[in-house]
């Protein structure tokens, strides 16, 4: 009687194990509740930033503001340099998403997949580079940078992020799951391996890809230290370091902090909201038939 | 082809066909990984070798001496270095545990749900991490604050005396692992879901039909498929949380009384306002030295080769 | 056949003078590009509406824009550097070797690391007689003078108090003489009046050094011996002093309780919001009033007048001494040098240092200051009567940070922690500042 009401409605009709109405109840109310606690900062970021100045230090605060106003959010775009921030946010963005994905995938499928030699040791060294926190590289790695003559320029924000030890570790593990079968027989049949890369393994881990897609673009538009220090002209600053300085022109001003926050966030929802289809969705391994 | 059941062993290797075979298959790997490892060995594997190398020197802007091991000893004299490792340990096995045990519990209650709301509860979880994490620190400061925070206004419904969260040692790093809790894991969510998704139903149906109970199909059935993805989250996730800066840089600067220093912001002070560039990173491979093990152990652990 | 030669000689002579005089051209005017950085400060530059909020990057433009005109060879390049990053960001340049030529801060390390200009061979009689001596002295180390003086004193805190006026008339508390100043006596009696009547008196606050250090100095207390060598924070005085504070919040209850997580800003707020009847600051504070009202984020213009801080009648008023300026990083270009200086003293001159008035700071030159009239602030105030007040509480001005040689940055952490301990109780009075007596000795001088 449960599963009649609730299939199709609230549950998946293909899934093998279902929860019964209790467990349905529990399972439910534990999601609702976490979902909850995560949204709550969020949704008071977003109502700060549309209430008018002067009215963020109440207490208690109000759950939405008397006269909600876009005037901060205004004063925000308005801001000299305010578009330069945002051009050079989206190029960093992109050209590390897509650069990531492509340099990424390729490594993760050669660990993952051929067995070559020094694959291992080549592999933990990986890892390895992942274990020293970025503050003590920064200076090595900004002395690197100005000997090579890329301060204050765009590929100075980009070329230090361009090989990412955790993208090629994530493309290693979705690739790994893969049944070396499927690129066995696409041997057999002639294939290079360049072919099989491209058209077996690649539509196979589009969930893989895009999830790494996204979250590189995530990581690199909030990204802020290595901006400010490879900068030195106020047009190749990025979206954060520009806010970092809006911030600090208005302390206490929570109103236009977070006017700037929403505005930060805006373009990445945007973006996660187009390709959410590959993201959210698994991938059936459904290919294998036959 | 039906997909072998799933073992915790790795699967034989096919035997290698005559074309293809050792050099040339070696030579493909490298020219796969050639792009990637250049950008790599640059800008990378240099950088962190002249850290690791600082390690060993005194390193000033006019003046450069080699002290050998002096700013390791240093290390473990000093004692502010051993109470940030403490804070960091505590604070990385709780964050770490629960996070992960958060994420997978909603990625399993998200597993039966129809697409629809899938999607709907994995954005509602993914999105706000987008927002920056200086920005999710300066919200939660707001939260946290004693006289106007959203928190005491909260708990003032219950009748409850306002706690100053961050101002006192004992709730200042609960309250910093509390957030970090809550706050994160939603990209964790989302790739323990779609790990999820990908198992085949038939090994379900296998196991309901053995009479298996929900918990043993969890144990037996779930987990062990989506070991990669979980091996991944937990060294990604320990290594990243080994390393929590920011939240400490913007809320509590490492106080009240030490309470919240962990080693990165102990590296960060060391670097960047007492200008001993060598000492910092003489830190920093301790640090390096403790994830390493923690690694292994949890590649130990979880490593083991999985296909469908 | 000798005309062509007179005429290629004729061309000879005539490219032979062209060409020197073209080259000393060059060498006496040589093509620089200077770059100097700056925190963000919210100076409006003349010509700039009264009515708007400046944002930081407008003072810059304009001083660079000015010397720019005064000498056409010399680009000037400017950044402002958000306070969030300073450090990385400073650090950075200067170990790759590319610190700016001119940089608005002071830290003594980088004098001993050899990557400061010394100002002596720059400096002009004039200059000498007319900066304040101790704005002066804040850049010496070792013999010589490494930063041209900027900012004299800071806002306020850690000399003055801001008393709200109407707080004080409704209660029917009398204000203090300010010139005569007050007791510690005649305060706490002051303030438990507000106590009866229903408002703190003052907020304590652990993280705010600048006036948690002038509490600690009110019975005579130092933060440093004579020769610097050792720190000496936990004398008897400095236990009386920061007993007496712990006392104000639990025993007295004239200031909120939770002093271990409160801030400056907290502080601030409190005055603001009318939840105390003090705060700190000097003038630059009652201009952040004004300020706060006009951007809407303040209802009620207060009303203020300065105090200083109260002292005890043994050991007499005590205030915070300090200033800010301009440091010349390292350069090899001998030219560039005398530049980079010209600059540093342009920022710095009579009619540019006046430029501070905007933020209501008082400037490190004698005849700057006597200019100031500090307009914009008279609605909430009489100003001269306050400017008085504040400069003659600074006149009683220490270093609570120690030294210029030396870099507070390296026991901050520890001096904060302790008052951490002492407000919420996990340790004493005399314990914290043993604590931090012994963390600072052991940190600074590796005793």
């Amino acid at each position: 009687m449960w599963r009649r009401l609730t299939r199709g409605r609230l549950f998946d009709p293909d899934h093998p194990m279902p929860p019964g109405p209790f467990g349905s109840f529990v399972g439910l109310g534990i999601l609702v509740a976490l979902a909850v606690a995560i949204s709550v900062p969020m949704y008071w970021m977003v109502v700060t930033a549309i209430t008018p100045t002067g009215m963020t230090a109440k207490f208690p605060p109000d759950l939405f503001p008397a006269d909600p106003t876009l005037r901060n959010l205004q004063e925000i775009v308005q801001r000299r340099h305010f578009w330069n921030w945002v051009a050079n946010s989206t190029f960093m963005a992109v050209v590390l998403t897509l650069a990531t994905l492509v340099l990424g995938s390729m490594a993760g499928y050669a660990f993952a997949k051929i067995p070559f030699k020094g694959s291992r040791p080549l592999f933990w060294l990986h890892i390895v580079a992942m274990m020293l926190p970025f503050e003590v590289i920064l200076v090595p790695l900004f002395i690197l940078v100005s000997r090579m003559g890329l301060v204050d320029t765009h590929a100075g924000l980009v070329v230090p992020l361009l090989a990412s030890p955790f993208a090629v570790f994530l493309m290693k593990q979705f690739i790994q799951t893969l049944p070396t079968e499927l690129m066995d027989s696409a041997r057999i049949d002639g294939a290079n391996e360049f072919q099989i890369y491209t058209l077996v393994v690649l539509p196979l881990i589009r969930a893989g890809l895009a999830f790494l897609g996204i979250i590189t673009f995530v990581n690199t538009w909030n990204v802020f230290v290595w901006p400010l220090v490879v900068t030195r002209s106020a047009e190749m600053r990025t979206l954060q370091v520009g806010l970092a300085l809006v911030r600090e022109e208005v302390p206490l001003f929570y109103a236009l902090h977070m006017a700037g926050a929403v505005i930060a966030a805006a373009p990445v929802i945007l973006v996660f909201f187009a390709f959410q289809r590959y993201f959210l969705r698994g991938v059936t391994v459904g290919a294998v038939k036959g | 082809m039906t997909p072998s059941p799933a073992t915790a062993t790795a699967t034989p290797r096919p035997p290698r066909t005559r074309r293809g075979r050792g050099p040339r298959r070696d030579l493909w790997g490298w020219f796969f990984i050639a792009p990637h490892l250049f950008v790599f060995a640059l800008f990378v594997l240099l950088p962190v070798a002249f850290a690791v190398v600082l390690a060993f020197l005194d390193y000033r802007p006019m003046r450069v001496t080699w002290v050998g091991l002096d700013n390791f000893e240093r290390v473990f004299r000093d004692e502010l270095f051993g109470r940030a490792l403490r804070n960091t340990t505590v604070f990385t096995a709780v964050v770490v545990t629960f996070w992960l045990g958060k994420a997978l519990l909603i990625a399993y209650l998200i597993d039966p749900l129809a697409k629809g709301w899938q999607t709907f509860f994995k954005s509602a979880f993914y999105l706000p991490g987008v927002t920056s994490s200086i920005i999710i620190s300066l919200i939660w400061l707001w939260i946290f604050n004693p006289s106007f925070g959203l928190l005491n206004a909260f708990i003032a419904l219950f009748g409850l005396e306002p706690v100053s969260w961050l101002g006192s040692t004992r709730t200042a790093l609960p309250s910093l692992m509390a957030m970090q809790i809550i706050m994160g894991g939603g990209s964790s969510i989302v790739l323990l879901s779609a790990a999820m998704s990908r198992i085949p139903r038939d090994l379900y149906e296998v196991a309901i039909l053995d009479g298996a109970s929900r918990g043993r199909v969890f144990g037996q059935v779930v987990v062990p498929l989506i070991q990669p993805t979980l091996l991944y989250l937990v060294v990604t996730g320990t290594i990243n949380t080994f390393q929590v800066f920011e939240s400490v840089y913007v809320m509590t600067q490492g106080g009240p009384q030490f309470a919240t220093t962990t080693v990165v912001y102990r590296i960060y002070t060391t670097a960047f306002q007492r200008f001993d560039l060598g000492y910092a990173s003489a830190q920093a491979i301790v640090l390096f030295a403790i994830t390493m093990v923690l690694a292994a152990i949890q590649f130990r652990w979880l490593g083991r080769d999985v296909e469908y | 056949m000798r005309k062509l030669l007179l005429v290629v000689l004729m061309v000879l002579v005539a490219v032979g003078f062209v060409v020197p005089s073209t080259a000393f051209a060059q060498s006496s005017e040589p093509e620089i590009t200077l770059t100097w950085w700056i925190n963000p400060w919210r100076i409006r530059p003349p010509g700039f509406p009264a009515d708007e909020s400046p944002t930081g990057e407008e003072f810059p433009a304009y001083i660079s824009e000015q010397f720019m005109e005064l000498h056409p060879n010399v680009t000037v390049e400017y950044e402002v550097v958000p306070n969030a990053g300073f450090d990385e960001k400073v650090t950075t340049a200067i170990f790759a070797g590319s610190p700016p030529d001119v940089l608005r801060w002071w830290n003594p390390t980088w004098v001993y690391d050899g990557v400061l200009e010394p100002i002596d061979d720059y400096l002009t009689d004039e200059d000498r007689a007319d900066f304040i001596d101790y704005t002066l002295e804040a850049g010496y180390v070792d013999g010589n003078h490494y930063m041209w003086p900027w900012n004299n004193s800071n806002n306020g805190m850690g000399s003055t108090l801001m008393l709200n006026v109407e707080a004080f008339e409704e209660a029917g508390i009398p204000l203090p003489d300010p010139m005569a100043g007050w007791t510690i006596d005649e305060f706490m009696d002051v303030a438990r009046q507000f106590k009866d009547a229903g408002m703190y008196a003052i907020t304590l606050a652990a993280s705010d050094n600048h006036n948690m250090l002038a509490w600690l100095h009110r019975f005579g207390a130092r933060t440093m011996n004579e020769e610097a060598t050792e720190f000496t924070l936990n004398s008897p005085e400095g236990v009386r002093a920061l007993q007496l504070m712990i006392e104000m919040i639990n025993i007295e209850e004239i200031a909120p309780r939770g002093a271990e997580g409160l801030g400056v800003y907290d502080a601030i707020d409190n005055l603001h919001q009318e939840r105390a009847a003090m705060g700190y600051g000097g003038i630059y504070e009652i201009g952040r009033i004004d300020r706060y009202v006009k951007e809407g984020r303040l209802e009620n213009p207060l009303e203020v007048v300065l105090a200083p801080f109260p002292h005890d009648p043994t050991v007499g008023p005590v205030a915070f001494q300090t200033s800010g300026g301009f440091v010349v990083f390292r350069q090899t270009d001998d030219y560039k040098r005398d530049m980079a200086m010209e600059f540093a003293r342009f920022v710095t001159n009579p009619e540019n240092i006046a430029l501070l008035e905007d933020l209501l700071y008082i400037t490190a030159r004698k005849s700057a200051n006597a200019q100031l009239t500090f307009e914009r602030v008279q609605a909430y105030t009489d100003v001269q009567r306050q400017v008085e007040v504040y400069t003659n509480a600074i006149d009683y001005g220490v270093a609570y940070f120690g030294p210029p040689t030396f870099d507070w940055g390296i026991v901050n952490d520890f001096f904060v922690s302790a008052m951490q301990a002492a407000f919420s109780g996990d340790m004493s009075a005399q314990q914290a500042l043993d604590e931090f007596v012994r963390q600072a000795n052991a940190a600074a001088f590796g005793r």
